[in-house]
This record gives C-alpha cells, sequence and structure tokens, in this order.
C-alpha cells in the first residue's frame, strides 16, 4: 500500500486548496471587516425636568413661592375670613400629576383658625372660595400648562379675645409624575 | 436509591443558586422605577395677625335742653361690629339722673353698663332739674364707649373711648355745660 507518486500529488494539491481556502474564508473575513471610528460634537443628552411653579415662583425642585393675600387689612377678627387664588403651573418637559394641597397653620393662635379650604379648581367670592373641589384632580398638568386653586382661612367665630396675636399658614403642594 | 442520592445535593444547590440569581434580578428591576419616580414640592407661608378691635370716634356730648348730654360716636371701619359697650359715671350719686324725654335721639341712659346694638351710635343721659336739691351743684363724670366684635362670651372689645363731662346748676337752676374732654 506504498502511496504512489500520482497519489501524493493529488494529495499535496488537496491540502494546497483546503489551506487556501482555509486562508480565504478565515483570514479573508477578517480582512474585510473596516472598522472607523468618529466623533460627534455639539450635541448633547438631557434628561427631562418635573417642576411645579405657583404663581410663576417656586421654579426649580423644593424651592418655596412668597404667599400673599391671606393677610386682612384690618387683620383677623372672630368670623373673619381672607382668600386668595393661586395658579400652579407646570415648567418641567414632564406632565405631573398634583397628588396633594395642604393648608397648614402653625403658632400659639393656630387652633382657632378652624377654616382651612383648598378648592381645586374655585374662585375667590369676596372673602371665600366657592366651587371647585376638595380633591386634587385626577388628571395631569401638561408642561407648560396651568391649573388654579382656591386656598381660603378664617378664624373661628367663637375665638377668644387675642388681638393682636399671630399665627403662621403654609400652604404646600407636591406633585409627581 | 443510592445511586441517585449523590444527585441530590448538587441539583439542590443549583436551583438554590438559580433562585438567588432571579431574587437579585427583580430586586433590581422593582428597585428601578422607586428611583426614577420624580416629584416636586412648593410650600409658601404668610402670617397671620389678629386684627386689634378699633374704637369708636367719640364727640363731645352735646347739651340740650332739660340739662341732659348727647353723646354720638362713629362706628369704626374694617371690622363686623356686634354692639357696644358704654359706661357712665358720675358724681354726685347717679340716682338723680333720669332718661330725656321722648323725641331725643339716641339710647336714653342712666349711671351703669350699657350694651347697645350695633345700629345705634348716641346714648343720651341728663340729671333731674332744676330743684331745691339741685341748686348750685355740679354733677361731672365720665362716659366711655367701647365697640364690640365677636359673639357674647368671646367678644373681643376695643379699647374705651372716653369723654369727660359736666354739668353745673346755678342759682337759677340752669343747667350749663362746662367742660369736655
Amino acid at each position: 500500500m506504498r502511496e504512489t507518486q500520482a497519489e501524493r500529488g493529488v494529495r499535496r494539491l488537496v491540502l494546497a486548496g483546503a489551506l487556501a481556502f482555509g486562508l480565504v474564508a478565515g483570514g479573508g473575513a477578517a480582512w474585510a471587516f473596516w472598522v472607523t471610528t468618529g466623533q460627534a460634537t455639539g450635541s448633547s443628552v438631557k434628561s427631562g425636568t418635573l417642576d411645579l411653579t405657583v404663581n410663576g415662583q417656586a421654579v426649580g425642585t423644593g424651592q418655596p413661592f412668597t404667599l400673599t393675600g391671606l393677610q386682612p387689612a384690618a387683620g383677623f377678627f372672630p368670623g373673619t375670613t381672607a382668600a386668595v387664588l393661586l395658579t400652579l403651573g407646570n415648567a418641567g418637559t414632564t406632565p405631573l400629576h398634583v397628588t396633594s394641597g395642604t393648608l397648614n397653620v402653625t403658632g400659639t393662635l393656630a387652633a382657632q383658625y378652624t377654616t382651612r379650604v383648598v378648592l381645586w379648581g374655585g374662585v375667590v367670592s369676596g372673602t371665600t372660595c366657592t366651587g371647585g373641589s376638595a380633591t386634587p384632580p385626577t388628571t395631569t398638568l401638561a408642561p407648560n400648562a396651568t391649573e388654579t386653586v382656591c386656598v381660603e382661612v378664617g378664624l373661628s367665630a367663637t375665638a377668644p379675645d387675642s388681638q393682636g396675636q399671630t399665627a403662621t399658614a403654609t400652604v404646600t403642594f407636591q406633585v409627581s409624575q | 436509591m443510592t445511586r441517585s442520592a449523590p444527585l441530590i445535593r448538587p441539583l439542590a444547590a443549583a436551583t438554590l443558586g438559580f433562585m438567588a440569581a432571579l431574587l437579585a434580578v427583580s430586586g433590581l428591576l422593582g428597585a428601578g422605577p422607586a428611583q426614577a419616580f420624580w416629584t416636586d414640592t412648593a410650600a409658601g407661608s404668610q402670617t397671620l395677625t389678629a386684627g386689634t378691635v378699633p374704637a369708636p370716634s367719640l364727640s363731645c356730648p352735646t347739651p340740650t335742653l332739660g340739662n341732659n348730654h348727647v353723646a354720638t360716636w362713629t362706628p369704626p371701619s374694617g371690622v363686623t361690629v356686634t354692639g357696644y359697650q358704654a359706661v357712665l359715671t358720675g358724681s354726685p350719686s347717679p340716682t338723680p339722673w333720669q332718661p330725656v324725654g321722648a323725641g331725643t335721639p339716641g339710647a336714653t341712659i342712666i349711671g351703669g353698663t350699657f350694651t347697645f346694638a350695633p345700629g345705634t351710635t348716641q346714648a343720651v343721659w341728663g340729671v333731674q332739674g332744676p330743684g331745691l336739691l339741685s341748686l348750685g351743684v355740679t354733677y361731672n363724670g365720665t362716659f366711655t364707649v367701647q365697640t364690640i366684635v365677636g359673639q357674647p362670651g368671646t367678644a373681643w372689645f376695643s379699647a374705651a373711648a372716653t369723654v369727660n363731662w359736666q354739668i353745673v346748676f346755678g342759682l337759677a337752676g340752669v343747667g350749663v355745660s362746662v367742660s369736655c374732654g
């Protein structure tokens, strides 16, 4: 079974062909894999913002606003109420959902301010709030959109004589996505 | 049984490892939305100050015929008045004081404390005379009035507006008001 000269030649030819195919199929593909790099300039990725404003103030997360309009010129007397209309705005880039709006009164005379009203969509009528809803709207507030809320505070008609005493009213709104 | 026992331990370990990995992945997926949940809060405060009940503006009592005085006051503005409280004092004893006759405006009073309705803005008082007991006698005293705001029991009172008054009976028995302040 000694290999003849012809058979040896055929075998060498087959090996050479296989080697050539391997080079073409393997190395050829590697040579054909073009690689390039580039750098994009002038563009940036920016995240969205959620920002509630009140009367155009409180711009930025967690910022306060200046509350005015809840102090009668002559002061509070038994049965006196005061109301103010606040405008909530969405200064962010994503719709926001108002989750709560509260009116708290603190100070030595706080317990006598028994009238604490927050009416969504309500209006000021004299020194009180009318209309609207006591619960925040279920719909979201679109960017650049606004909605109004009426806030009223009042001293009890049976408040004991406390002339000149002070309390602090704080209105807080919370929103989320 | 003896041949399958060695397989239980690796299988249990593999199962526990798979569950641990699953829990870790689910934990990451669950924690993700909470961190991305944006919120904002805006708060504003204002000081609320209880007012001071203003006193009425009290004019000098006007002497009238019959030795009477008429005190007139102007209601204060900016508050809802629920009444007025007036106090009349005098010396000698207020006993001789008597209400003015019909036709004189205002509430007639004698010595003491009186409460008037919100619409009342005048009070009238007088002394008896002329008479033998009044000749040469000078009656004087004070009249004060306060604004009342609120309900009885918890009402707020203003400072008192006060005037001094005097009625002098001459020998002829004629009453003349000589001072007011």
